[in-house]
């Protein structure tokens, strides 16, 4: 971001020593506002809004994600059902929102399945990892040291 | 106090060591274990803290500061029980070197009982009596030593200034002797060798214990095939290399002199007496071979793997065409082990089993050349020896073992069995005005039992009965390179160049006796025993040829069973009158492997008990640290200054930034 000439200005002022405090103060919650207002600006511009977007686009974000926690991705699923529960549910019908709705319910499920084996695989590998044997070591990422 | 930490550095450390079942030796956690100091000197201040409940209940973590008196297993029982987890580490310390307990030994009552000879018999002979142990044991918190006099008086003088009262600060204690190792030696081997990825390399967590058996003997004559070698033909005489101490020191002295060092200069002296007599006994067809075998202290690994070499046909390694030995060609096998010299009127005992082998008339003119040696009764029990390793494996039906040890009445000479207080003090020799050359008693008194031994010796396998005597210097000039100073003139005289310089680093260090790991940490034992035995064994016609470097170098060439090397002359062992510069030594010796042969074979299971499987751990940083625990009132009141400071910074920062005028979120001019 350029600095506004508004700022030498204010630089100036204090070089030449005349009390024009004031006028500075003014200058500078200028620039501060000038830079929140763009700054708040340039964040809007970089975020998705739902209400911007056709409902056209809205079904094939919504699809994206959910075909795409079938990679192994169980957070795409989580941020679609959370992200798409408002327009699934609580938003005035339009036509995409039936489809919506699926992809969110599946999106939800697939979430809590995923969570259940991650933490049921987490419990077990803890309990019995020392009595695995050689497999406990093997999947071991870091082999601890001094302590069986 | 100036300092927040007060460092001892050399304070002595116990480890971890894993075999086949369990792991022994102390623990740390990784950042160390620290606690409160508390000082225990005698019996009745043990008392006294154990039914102490106050002190007990108030503190959350001890470092138990214990009088080396008081280092046993009924002592360390029940502090562990009493204290539990309160108890977060030990030090031990030893007041003073001119108070040390009269018997101090970290090993086993029987030594070495798991893989003996008598392994199926009930009754075990207790050769080590004051044998706490605890050394066998497994402790969950580290356990240090301080050994030095100065040491010890600084600790005292920090004790006594900050614990006189509950309510003054006291002294804590932070042990660091963070171990690798876990569990067993299959695990620990198992996961030393687990790497993920090309940048998760693989750290490994142990080492297996074992280091070089050495062998060498006349360099002629030689059963190259297709000579056949004929049964009961060699005679092997043994000595080890290495011991244990259960509290190890970086650069410090590691014991092991009445065992095995005066075993190793009995059996070096031995081989120059062979070596003098090589004219005698270069016409007949029996071999002496002299042996030293390495780890036999940890459930007899180098025997183990000695033997085993033998049955697999790899004894003597590396030669190509001569014709291997195996045990029907054992004669009989002579063993040095666990000499104790105790005054000049010290025996040394004489086992020989099994009965039906033995033979009597060696036994009996050689007990009657000398009264230093005292013969044992006909199948005595068997001092803890490598010899148990060979009766066993050939089930004593082969050949006869003799063992050369000090005993008294089933009970070890030796009050400080594997432990670091076996230095020479106990063979009452005062090492500290120690020369080169110097006449004690104990190298006169070695000198009385090895030309008796190598009399007969000649004797039994030539018939000829000469009167063959060492020189008392050489004996000397052994005593002083092992027990003093490793980097002495003889080795140098004994070894060309490149093998004498490696020394120099050991300079004013005595032979280090300590568990050898494989792969082999920098110890001088091997390379001096390879050079001084092969030298004292070489071929002494070689002296009389006035040979240059370089044809000694011609001489290799055409012999591959011989070794050659050009070396500046032992005086003492050269007879001839002409003296050369340098001179050409021709001799045999071969190294191998002593790790156990649970190590060498493939596709063994380590957890499988059949032969030991001992592996040291490794570890980093060992640090030993006291410092000051302020009392309760002194810790709040730091506290609570330090929120104070933390609130008045925050408000003053605040005041700064709404009643001035200077706006410090100014951005800078570019």
């Amino acid at each position: 971001m350029s600095i506004p000439k508004t700022r030498w200005r204010c630089e100036q002022f204090h070089q030449s020593r005349t009390n024009a405090n004031n006028g500075c103060q003014i200058i500078n919650a200028q620039i501060h506002s000038d830079y929140e207002e763009s700054t708040v600006e340039s964040n809007k511009d970089n975020m998705v809004s739902l209400e911007k977007k056709s409902p056209e686009e809205r079904l094939n974000i919504c699809r994206k994600y959910y075909l795409g926690g079938f990679a192994f991705l169980p957070l795409l699923w989580l941020i679609n059902a959370i992200w798409f529960y408002k327009q699934a549910f609580k938003v005035e019908p339009y036509p995409q929102q039936a489809q919506i709705r699926t992809y969110v319910i599946r999106s939800a499920i697939g979430t809590l399945a995923w969570l259940l084996i991650i933490t049921i695989w987490n419990v077990l590998f803890q309990v019995f990892r020392t009595k695995m044997g050689p497999a406990g070591d093997y999947l071991t990422f870091v082999v601890p040291r001094g302590y069986y | 106090m100036d300092e927040m930490y007060i460092s001892f550095n050399r304070a002595r450390y116990c480890v971890r060591r894993v075999n086949a079942t369990h792991e022994i030796g102390c623990q740390s956690s990784s950042r160390g274990n620290s606690g409160r100091m508390y000082m225990i000197d005698d019996e009745n201040e043990f008392r006294s803290f154990l039914t102490n409940k106050k002190t007990l209940d108030s503190i959350g973590r001890f470092i138990i500061t214990l009088n080396i008196d008081l280092f046993d297993s009924e002592h360390m029982d029940e502090l562990m029980t009493r204290l539990d987890t309160k108890l977060n580490g030990l030090l031990v310390y030893l007041k003073s070197n001119l108070t040390r307990p009269k018997h101090f030994s970290p090993d086993d009552q029987c030594p070495n009982h798991r893989h003996s000879y008598y392994l199926n018999q009930t009754q075990a002979v207790n050769w080590n009596p004051k044998g706490n142990g605890l050394f066998f044991r497994s402790f969950p918190f580290p356990i240090m030593l301080i050994d030095e006099e100065d040491d010890y008086k600084l600790l005292l003088s920090y004790y006594q200034r900050f614990n006189s009262s509950q309510s003054t600060s006291s002294c804590g204690l932070e042990l660091k002797t963070f171990q690798n190792a876990a569990h067993t030696s299959k695990t620990c081997m198992r996961r030393g060798e687990i790497s993920h990825s090309l940048i998760d390399e693989a750290e490994t967590l142990c080492d297996p214990v074992g280091g070089l058996n050495i062998y060498s003997k006349l360099s002629e004559p030689l059963t190259i095939t297709p000579k056949q070698r004929s049964p009961k033909s060699v005679i092997l005489i043994l000595a080890t290399t290495d011991s244990f101490q259960m509290f190890l020191k970086a650069n410090g002295a590691t014991g092991g002199v009445q065992q095995p060092a005066t075993s190793l200069i009995a059996f070096l002296s031995l081989a120059h007496l062979i070596g003098q007599a090589q004219e005698d006994l270069n016409k007949i067809e029996k071999e002496i071979i002299f042996v030293t075998l390495d780890g036999d202290a940890l459930d007899y690994s180098g025997s183990f793997r000695f033997m085993y070499d033998m049955e697999n046909n790899y004894f003597p390694t590396d030669s190509k065409d001569e014709e291997r030995i195996r045990k029907e060609h054992i004669h009989s096998v002579i063993e040095f082990q666990a000499l104790s010299f105790t005054g000049q009127l010290s025996e040394s005992n004489l086992y020989a089993h099994p009965s039906n082998l033995t033979n009597e008339t060696f036994i009996n003119s050689l007990t009657n050349r000398t009264s230093t040696i005292v013969p044992m009764p006909r199948d005595a029990p068997l001092p803890p020896a490598s010899s148990q390793i060979f009766l066993r494996q050939t089930s004593s039906l082969f050949f006869p073992v003799y063992i050369l040890t000090s005993t008294n009445q089933s009970q070890l000479s030796n009050h400080y069995y594997h432990s670091f207080f076996d230095d020479p003090s106990t063979l009452s020799i005062n090492i500290s005005s120690l020369e080169y050359n110097t006449t004690t008693d104990f190298s006169q008194w070695i000198k009385s039992l090895v030309e008796p031994l190598a009399q007969t010796l000649i004797e039994t396998i030539t018939g000829l009965n000469k009167n063959i005597t060492i020189e008392q210097e050489i004996i000397n000039n052994l005593v002083y390179c092992v027990l003093k100073n490793i980097n002495c003139p003889l080795i140098h005289n004994v070894s060309n160049e490149t093998s004498g310089n490696s020394f120099d680093a050991f300079d004013q260090t005595s032979l280090p006796f300590s568990v050898n790991t494989y792969p082999t940490a920098t110890t001088p034992t091997f390379t001096f025993v390879r050079n001084t035995l092969s030298y004292f064994l070489r071929d002494r016609t070689y002296d009389g040829l006035n040979l240059t470097e370089t044809a000694c170098k011609e001489q290799s060439k055409n012999d591959s069973f011989r070794l050659y090397r050009f070396v500046g002359g032992y005086p003492p062992s050269i007879s001839t009158e002409e003296k050369f510069l340098g001179y050409c030594v021709r001799s045999y010796y071969r190294s191998a492997y002593s790790s156990s042969p649970a190590f060498a074979i493939d596709k063994y299971d380590l957890a499988d008990t059949t032969y030991p499987a001992w592996s040291e751990s490794r570890w980093s940083t060992i640090s030993l640290r006291l410092f000051i625990i302020p009392t309760q009132s002194h810790e709040i009141i730091t506290l609570v200054i330090g929120i104070l400071l933390l609130s008045i910074s925050f408000i003053a920062f605040f005041f700064l930034r709404y009643f001035t005028k200077l706006s410090l979120l100014q951005p800078s001019s570019s």
